[in-house]
């Protein structure tokens, strides 16, 4: 369930942008992209995320909020049976407390799955001014799924997480996106597809439904540069 | 002209029509998922290992014969496909040096056996694996080995022998200096010869051998050698080629293993085939050759083995993987093939990775699957994961849990059951028949006597009950041809009216060479019911010559026989016969007089000759009937499908621009006439109009170029069956939803479904096989209520199900998929779990699964409402007894009566904590409390530690207090098939008194003074 859980979060739908390299083709299309999201400009000003919202899954309905300040900290609250769940990054250091997995108080992350989440710290979205923040991108052509034909844009970051997007080109929008993580020297894959996008009151469009393998992340509200205090991203 | 605008009109009209028509792909029952049934205990041919280590972590990358790639990272322990897109015939992999991300794939094996499948070009991933893209040489049908260039990652060498069944241009060397961007074809002999192996120098990347073999198949026989054969050496990267001659065999050569010592790169040997086959030893960078004196253990089946593999430390240690493992420890001097312990390796080897890091440990390919060695292959253990079997058909038996049947290449007759408790585990499957597997039939009158043969027709009655097996090949009588069993043998069953002399039930049992024999007494004895049914051409009876420069004579060539056999389901005495050289015959009058229809299929389109793969009559009009055709043998890998409506006297071929991979097997379902089936080498095909148009099965949960090679459609439980050439059984599970999308509007935007009725059922819980001996486990059919809908488009806003119980009563909310077209949600018959007490740490405890688990309903219609866009659909659930498995509508209403005082005393106990957690809060929060309010405060925390269990650190340590042991019992019954007995049930009312003191404890606080109401 944990797993699961602080997975969903990281992917919520920050899905702006990141680049670097040739593939005039790609850099097309996440222009297009980035235009269909309300622009770079409106994106390059949220510094600070509150979002709520529940985990829907077999009927199950788990409350979450989520709070960032744009590469300072990313912290996840949930309530799962009167268990609480959270999940704080921050640019050096992350914690987790998850009764399910057992870690009933905040523990420190290892250093993979720290590294695995540095790049959720950038709310502005991975697309947004990716070759000042050193990612490259890597165009992988165009491939199907579920019946439709999307492009498919390879993202590596800084930090070497790397990501696949498919961009729905009738939307401009990202449809899924996958990225494989380290655990224990196995790779797992974790997919995301991005439904229900809708316009924030800050005017930038983001999905509201993410499926992760069935388990539906519905995001109720958006706070979009709210004062969020800085302590709450530590394990204190 | 104006004819022609006419006809343009028309054509533009019709194809309108058409595209209407085909608007719906496989996604739009994506939510039929196939089950991967396996089996992995027996595997199936490996192609191509590599890996690399890179950080302490190895990645292995295992490329199968038709089961594409698969990707381990724990050394074999586990696998996990990655190629499933695309073409499942793997050639060779390449790795870069530091990158273990950057996989090179080339399609299309070049073990050029009669089954060989082909591929469609070379493919390449970045990311290990996630993603492919295909980067040329789509023509090229077999690639045998990919080969970095050392010294750059963007320099490959990619040897393309080519085409196995025609003349190709497209054969040879062929180099890329930009990491696959651009190809170059760099050595060329003719188009009958291509480039089987490459050796390139491992400092020296300048120096290079490449060996070029000409080969060709025939139906009927093959030619491995021939003046095109040859070795070739550059000293200029490839600029520049020179046949290499001196030293080697007098005489045409055939297939020739090259490989350079990369510890001593002057030496090379090499297996050359040739009249007088030889291993060769060059000290020159492979200018000049020696003879060693090697045995026929490493020149045997040259077209078949083509591994030779130094060790990548020690100068003198070689390997030949071949026919069984031979090892020479003194540089190919002598050898040895001893092994000590362990199991030994299945035969037929055709990759060998040896871990350079540490060359103890060894990866084996075989045709039998993966084998790991950590002593250098003087002992080898079994990888028990990989489920690539090739198979050649499947069948069922009628069994209430039935099972599955079925032949694999190289690898004997298997049986497993469609259901198991804890899965379909690789120690579920039972080998029934050894040699190579193809049909395997079950007696549809009794389900303990199995038919099941090797190849040429060498068949067998397995009694399952006493264990003993009994040979019921047909043989030869006086005056009769010499008899030609194909390769794949049918044994094929049909239904008989006529009774046996004892008054018994009796069969058709049916088995053919170049005749049609029949059997009602179980294969003892044989009638000929037909003359040689095929061309009998002489010019296509030269199994005996077959091999080229190595003699090579395995029924696998054999030709002019029959090759498929289909029984009228209503009446026994017509017959339908396909033949492997082209014939189509028929008999109305049980076997006296046959009628050929072959050239009425031609006229429609089939090639002239081509192989009949499969023959499918109708159940549903005696007219009609379908067939599929093969003409690969002659180059040509269309899918070639027909119909026709009139008994077989006029056809018409199906067309689709989807179709690729030539045809094996056709099925028309068996209740809706516009559903048909069809398995080719590169995929399965489902048509929803009977064959107008086409869509190739995606999202199945299944390669997509699935080499299907049979399917039957399971006559009680509708489910669909499919024989995988590379990949094992596929079961699809119950086609009722598609029949139902089959008939549907699709322009709707809603369809609720009708809901079969469901007899209480669950799938078995034991017993099941050790873990430790699992090894692949498939998933189980599931035994639930299933509710279907059609949603035309991806809905976003959510799709809301709600069960009603036959009192109108709101029971259970379900999560409703979201997916366009079908989607099915199960309902597990229970409704909504309790509300539980909140308080203490209670994951993994029984407390915390009692917040999952729910009461099943009992006996009752129900109403199921689905509800999208604000638009409410509905449909009833009948829930009925069954009563053979026990589960009596009176035994089901006692449980469910006890789980719901458990689940109802669950949320008394919620309320009751929640009202004095309340009271707690607001008593605390008081800035000066009475005596009284302390000692209010003071018993409610006593009675919540009476109650709760609060101090519990893990699940190794709990309390026992009211809320678990409540939830011990709750959970026990809400997962029971069975009420509590007379004797237990008492447990339930001691629960509900306690709850009652305690309820009584509080509402007696509240009325204390000082205390405020919740």
């Amino acid at each position: 369930m944990k797993k699961v859980l602080l997975h969903s979060f990281i992917l919520m739908g920050f899905v702006c942008a990141v680049f670097t390299t040739s593939a005039q083709t790609a850099d097309e299309v996440i222009d297009k992209y980035l235009t269909a999201i309300g622009g770079k400009d409106k994106w390059k000003k949220i510094n600070s995320l509150k979002m709520d919202g529940q985990i829907e899954v077999q009927g199950l309905e788990i409350p979450f909020k989520v709070q960032a300040i744009n590469l300072k900290g990313l912290r996840v609250d949930a309530e799962f049976q009167g268990n609480q769940i959270i999940d704080i990054t921050t640019p050096d250091k992350g914690w987790m407390q998850n009764p399910m997995m057992g870690k009933t108080t905040l523990q420190p992350l290892t250093p993979d799955e720290l590294s695995n989440k540095l790049d959720d710290l950038d709310i502005q979205g991975p697309f947004v001014d990716y070759k000042e923040k050193g990612s490259i991108v890597e165009a992988l052509g165009k491939d199907e799924e579920d019946g439709n034909e999307y492009f498919k844009i390879k993202l590596t970051t800084k930090n070497k997480n790397e990501t696949t997007y498919y961009f729905d080109l009738k939307t401009n929008l990202i449809y899924k996106q996958e990225s494989v993580t380290q655990q224990q020297g196995q790779d797992v894959k974790m997919t995301s597809k991005m439904l229900d996008y809708q316009d924030t009151d800050f005017g930038v469009k983001m999905p509201f439904k993410v499926d992760q393998n069935g388990m539906m992340l519905v995001t109720k509200t958006v706070s979009t540069n709210p004062p969020v205090d800085e302590k709450i991203f530590s394990d204190k | 002209m104006k004819k022609q605008s006419f006809l343009f009109f028309l054509l533009t009209a019709c194809a309108l029509q058409l595209s209407a028509q085909t608007t719906l792909n496989s996604s739009y029952f994506q939510t039929m998922t196939a089950r991967s049934l396996g089996p992995s205990t027996m595997s199936g041919r490996i192609t191509a290992i590599e890996g690399l280590t890179v950080n302490d972590q190895l990645t292995l990358y295992v490329g199968t014969a038709g089961g594409g790639i698969w990707k381990t990272q724990n050394g074999g322990m586990s696998f996990a496909p990655v190629f499933d897109k695309y073409c499942q015939s793997i050639g060779a992999l390449a790795v870069e040096k530091d990158n273990a991300k950057v996989v090179y794939a080339g399609t299309g094996e070049s073990n050029m056996r009669n089954t060989v499948s082909i591929g469609d070009g070379i493919y390449k991933s970045t990311d290990g694996g996630s993603n492919w893209q295909k980067i040329g040489l789509d023509s090229s049908e077999h690639i045998s080995k990919i080969v970095f260039d050392p010294t750059d990652n963007k320099t490959l060498f990619v040897a393309v022998p080519g085409p196995l069944w025609n003349s190709s241009e497209h054969r040879g060397l062929y180099k890329t200096t930009d990491a696959g961007k651009t190809w170059k074809k760099i050595l060329f002999v003719n188009n009958e010869t291509g480039c089987a192996d490459i050796a390139i120098h491992p400092t020296n990347p300048k120096i290079m051998l490449a060996s070029f073999w000409q080969f060709r198949r025939q139906p009927y026989s093959f030619a491995s050698g021939g003046p095109g054969s040859a070795l070739y050496k550059t000293v200029d990267g490839g600029d520049n080629w020179a046949k290499v001659t001196q030293g080697m065999p007098e005489g045409e050569l055939g297939r020739i293993v090259v490989t350079i010592n990369p510890s001593k790169p002057t030496e090379v040997l090499a297996i050359v085939e040739a009249k007088k086959p030889g291993l060769l030893i060059s000290g020159d960078e492979g200018s000049s050759w020696k003879n060693l004196a090697a045995t026929e253990n490493i020149t045997a089946r040259p077209f078949y083995f083509s591994t030779l593999v130094f060790d990548p430390k020690d100068p003198k240690l070689v390997y030949r993987p071949a026919y069984d493992f031979q090892y020479s420890k003194d540089g190919g001097f002598s050898w040895n093939n001893m092994l000590s312990g362990g199991v030994d390796p299945h035969a037929d080897h055709h990759a060998l990775w040896i871990n350079p890091n540490n060359t103890q440990m060894m990866y084996l390919g075989t045709d039998g699957g993966v084998y790991l060695s950590v002593n250098k292959g003087i002992s080898w253990q079994f990888l028990n994961n990989l489920p690539v079997g090739q198979f050649y058909h499947v069948m069922a038996d009628n069994e209430k849990i039935y099972n599955v049947y079925g032949g694999l290449q190289d690898n004997g007759s298997w049986m497993a059951p469609s259901s198991s408790a804890g899965g379909i585990s690789s120690a579920d499957w039972m080998d029934i028949n050894g040699g190579d597997g193809f049909w395997v039939q079950p007696s549809p009158l009794n389900p303990k006597i199995v038919f099941a043969e090797s190849q040429g027709g060498n068949a067998n009655r397995v009694d399952l009950v006493t264990g003993n097996v009994a040979s019921i090949k047909p043989q030869k009588v006086s005056g009769e041809a010499e008899h030609r069993f194909h390769w794949n043998t049918p044994i094929v069953t049909g239904m008989s009216k006529k009774k046996a002399a004892n008054g018994k039930a009796q069969y058709n049992l049916y088995m053919a060479n170049q005749f049609l024999y029949r059997s009602t007494d179980e294969g003892r004895n044989w009638q000929r019911i037909s003359p040689d049914l095929t061309t009998n051409d002489p010019a296509k009876l030269k199994t005996e010559e077959s091999g080229g420069i190595t003699g090579d004579n395995t029924s696998a060539e054999n030709h002019c026989t029959i090759f498929t056999i289909t029984q009228d389901a209503a009446n026994e005495n017509i017959i339908w016969v396909g033949t492997d050289d082209g014939n189509l015959q028929v008999t109305v009058d049980g076997g006296k007089t046959w009628t050929n229809k072959a050239a009425a299929a031609w006229q429609a389109g089939i090639p002239k000759g081509s192989w009949v793969s499969s023959i499918e009559l109708s159940k549903q009009n005696a007219k009609r009937m379908y067939a599929s055709f093969d003409n690969h043998m002659y180059g040509d890998h269309k899918t070639y499908l027909a119909m026709s409506s009139d008994g077989g006297n006029t056809w018409t071929k199906f067309n689709s621009a989807e179709f690729s991979g030539f045809a094996h097997v056709i099925r028309e379902d068996l209740q809706n006439e516009k559903l048909l089936f069809a398995g080719t080498e590169m995929g399965l095909y489902i048509s929803i109009d009977g064959g107008g148009s086409w869509m190739r099965s995606k999202y199945q949960e299944m390669p997509w170029s699935n080499q299907v090679r049979d399917i039957q459609i399971h006559p009680k439980t509708s489910d669909l069956l499919i024989a995988s050439h590379g990949r094992g059984i596929y079961i699809i599970d119950d086609l009722q939803p598609l029949r139902q999308l089959v008939k549907s509007d699709v322009n709707a935007d809603v369809i609720m479904y009708p809901v079969k009725d469901f007899e209480y059922d669950f799938p078995p819980q034991a017993p099941s096989t050790g873990a430790n001996v699992n090894g692949y486990v498939a998933g189980n059919k599931v035994v639930l209520p299933t509710i279907t809908y059609y949603l035309k488009e991806r809905n976003t806003a959510g799709v809301k199900l709600e069960i009603f119980d036959p009192a109108n009563k709101k029971i259970k909310d379900l999560n409703g998929t979201t997916s366009k077209g079908l989607n099915k949600v199960y309902w597990p018959y229970n409704i909504n779990p309790p509300k539980v007490a909140k308080g203490g740490f209670v994951a993994g405890s029984s407390v915390f699964y009692s917040g999952l688990v729910a009461p099943k309903v009992p006996v009752g219609r129900y109403r199921a409402v689905l509800t999208v866009a604000g638009k409410q659909y509905e449909q009833f659930i009948n829930v009925k007894p069954n009563d053979a498995r026990n589960f009596t509508a009176k035994n089901m209403t006692a449980l469910y009566e006890q789980g719901m005082r458990l689940h109802r005393l669950h949320e008394k106990l919620a309320t009751l904590v929640d009202s004095m957690d309340k009271v707690i809060a607001t008593t605390t929060k008081l800035a000066t409390k009475t005596a009284a309010q302390k000692t209010l405060l003071d018993s409610l925390d006593t009675m919540r530690k009476e109650m709760l269990e609060l101090n519990r650190q893990t699940v190794f340590f709990d309390e026992f207090k009211y809320r678990r042991r409540l939830s011990d019992v709750y959970f026990e019954v809400a997962l029971a098939l069975e009420p509590l007995s007379a004797t237990n049930v008492g447990t339930i009312e001691l629960l509900e008194k306690e709850f009652a003191v305690f309820n009584n404890r509080f509402n007696g606080l509240l009325k204390r003074p000082g205390a405020t109401a919740p």
